[in-house]
């Protein structure tokens, strides 16, 4: 199937999900506080590690502002759409899948877009917190502010991918309620520079929410602690790993798929 | 409740234990996190002890004893999956089929639910024998009886909370926001990443009120041996007067929703 022709099906979906997020307008509202509450428990949380310390490993509130601004951008988009991916495994149990692979169209494709929750207010604190760094008079590099959020696109998609991957485990293991959980377990590594972790469990990391991509990289960068040339290279190294994930995925989907009963995996 | 009711929900209780012993792996996977929460806290709190050696009358063991402790109670009395559940229930329309079984829906869920956590609990209890034996932290046999008294408390009211958080799907289709928004709050509130004698003393003033450090700072603390048994008490209390406010809350929100429910919503 055609780039264009699953890009298309993907706004069609995204279109839908926004005329329902429109109807239940209320939601919006709960997806604002939940940022809110979001932002409320980071900068607390960081508040109290950094006056328990005298200095976090070089780290300080303003390095933690940017911090804050690209993980927004990155759990919006994350719960959008990697979920989406993610929730696979109940449509394969619940053998939900039979009819999407019916129908013209990649079957995880048609998961992704029926499952899509868009959950857009990580834009608006992500933005609040990029404005209050701007006010405060923190200087960023703007090429570096563009890369990064390009990283974040990246890492959204390596996350998505880990997602759907994780959900083709059912094709073999049948109910797994314990996916979403497994999924979420490493997003504790969020909003903490990975710099402070050994390099073993940065590059697990990377292969899952690749926060050392989204977060660690572009701060420095963003704050000129690194040069952009230096970005570039873990831009690379963000693609390799994306690529890495699109062979797995489609290596486990094809595995899967020849062992799908369609009547719970 | 009579005898035989009791009897009821006590075989709901069996029959979800033999579920979750029949799906074995899953239920561990469940508890992934854990480990790598140990490990993130680990390099977090030796960052902060790099240059000091007590934080609030906390040495870095005691520390890592409370944080890790903390992590586990807190896994004890999770039960923002009871939302998701009953989110799940009502917006597909299966919480008509409730209705027509013999039992009450609150009493099954809380079954269902205490099956889970006492599954956890028994899982636990080795990781916390663990935590005492590398930390060299010590229990006292009154203390711990009083904290474990606490955890149940806050077991019912994480319950009834989540409960209550469940039900307002009856007038909003998804109730993620506010889930995710309740459970992060809480988290920190109650003291999980650190002891709440760390926030400023405004906040530990207002958070007097709330039940929520009860629901984790108190329990390991107490068994920790850093509050008396009086502020245990005190904790108790607290829990006990709003598990029984937020019970009357739960009631009336279940006859409100569902006087305006269509069975599909």
């Amino acid at each position: 199937m055609s780039f264009t022709k699953s890009a298309r099906i993907l706004a069609i979906g995204l279109m839908l999900h926004w005329k329902r997020l429109l109807e239940y307008r209320l939601n919006l509202a709960f997806d604002l506080l939940l940022r809110l509450v979001d932002s409320v428990t980071f900068f607390m949380f960081w508040a109290v590690i950094l006056a328990s310390s005298n200095g976090f490993a070089g780290w300080g509130l303003k390095e933690f502002l940017i911090v804050f601004a690209l993980e927004s951008y990155f759990t919006a988009l994350v719960i959008s759409f990697a979920y989406a991916g993610l929730y696979m495994y109940e449509r394969i149990h619940n053998a939900e899948l039979d009819s999407f692979l019916t129908k013209p169209a990649q079957p995880w494709l048609l998961a992704i877009v029926k499952g899509i929750e868009p959950s857009f207010a990580g834009f608006i604190s992500g933005t609040a917190a990029l404005a209050l760094a701007f006010t405060q008079g923190i200087s960023m590099q703007p090429l570096a502010l563009l890369l990064g959020l390009f990283m974040v696109l990246l890492g959204v998609a390596i996350t998505a991918l880990f997602g759907l991957s994780l959900a083709t485990l059912s094709f073999w293991l049948g109910r797994m309620d314990s996916l979403e959980s497994v999924f979420e377990s490493f997003w504790s590594f969020g909003g903490k520079p990975a710099s402070i972790f050994p390099i073993g469990l940065q590059v697990l990391t990377a292969f899952t929410f690749p926060f050392i991509f989204i977060q660690t990289i572009p701060t420095m960068a963003i704050l000129d602690k690194i040069p952009v040339q230096e970005m570039l290279l873990f831009i690379l190294a963000e693609f390799i790993v994306l690529i890495a994930w699109i062979f797995a995925f489609k290596f486990l989907w094809k595995k899967g798929l020849r062992n799908y009963e369609s009547g719970g995996g | 409740m009579k005898a035989a009711a009791v009897r009821k929900y006590f075989q709901a209780f069996l029959a979800e234990l033999k579920r979750l012993r029949a799906e074995g792996m899953d239920f561990v996977l469940h508890l992934s996190y854990i480990p790598l929460l140990i490990i993130i806290l680990y390099f977090l709190w030796s960052i902060v002890y790099q240059n000091t050696s007590s934080v609030q009358g906390y040495s870095f063991n005691e520390m890592m004893a409370y944080v890790l402790v903390a992590v586990v109670f807190r896994r004890l009395i999770a039960n923002s999956w009871v939302a998701h559940k009953i989110e799940h229930y009502i917006t597909d329309g299966d919480i008509v089929t409730f209705l027509c079984r013999p039992f009450d829906f609150k009493k099954f869920m809380l079954s269902t639910r205490l099956a889970h956590n006492f599954y956890f609990g028994l899982m636990l209890l080795p990781v916390l024998l663990i935590i005492l034996a590398i930390f060299n932290a010590e229990f006292k046999f009154l203390e711990l009886a009083l904290a474990l008294a606490i955890l149940v408390a806050g077991f019912a009211f994480t319950f009834l909370e989540f409960y209550t958080i469940g039900l307002c799907a009856f007038w909003l289709e998804r109730i993620y926001g506010l889930r995710h928004a309740f459970d992060w709050m809480q988290e920190i509130l109650s003291g999980t990443w650190f002891p709440v004698t760390l926030f400023p003393a405004f906040a530990q003033q207002a958070l007097q009120f709330l039940p929520f450090q009860h629901l984790v700072y108190t329990p390991t603390a107490l068994a920790l041996g850093k509050i008396s048994l009086l502020q245990g008490l005190e904790g108790l209390a607290v829990l006990i007067i709003w598990v029984i406010a937020l019970n009357f809350a739960s009631n009336w929100i279940w006859k409100k929703g569902f006087r305006k429910y269509d069975g599909k919503c």
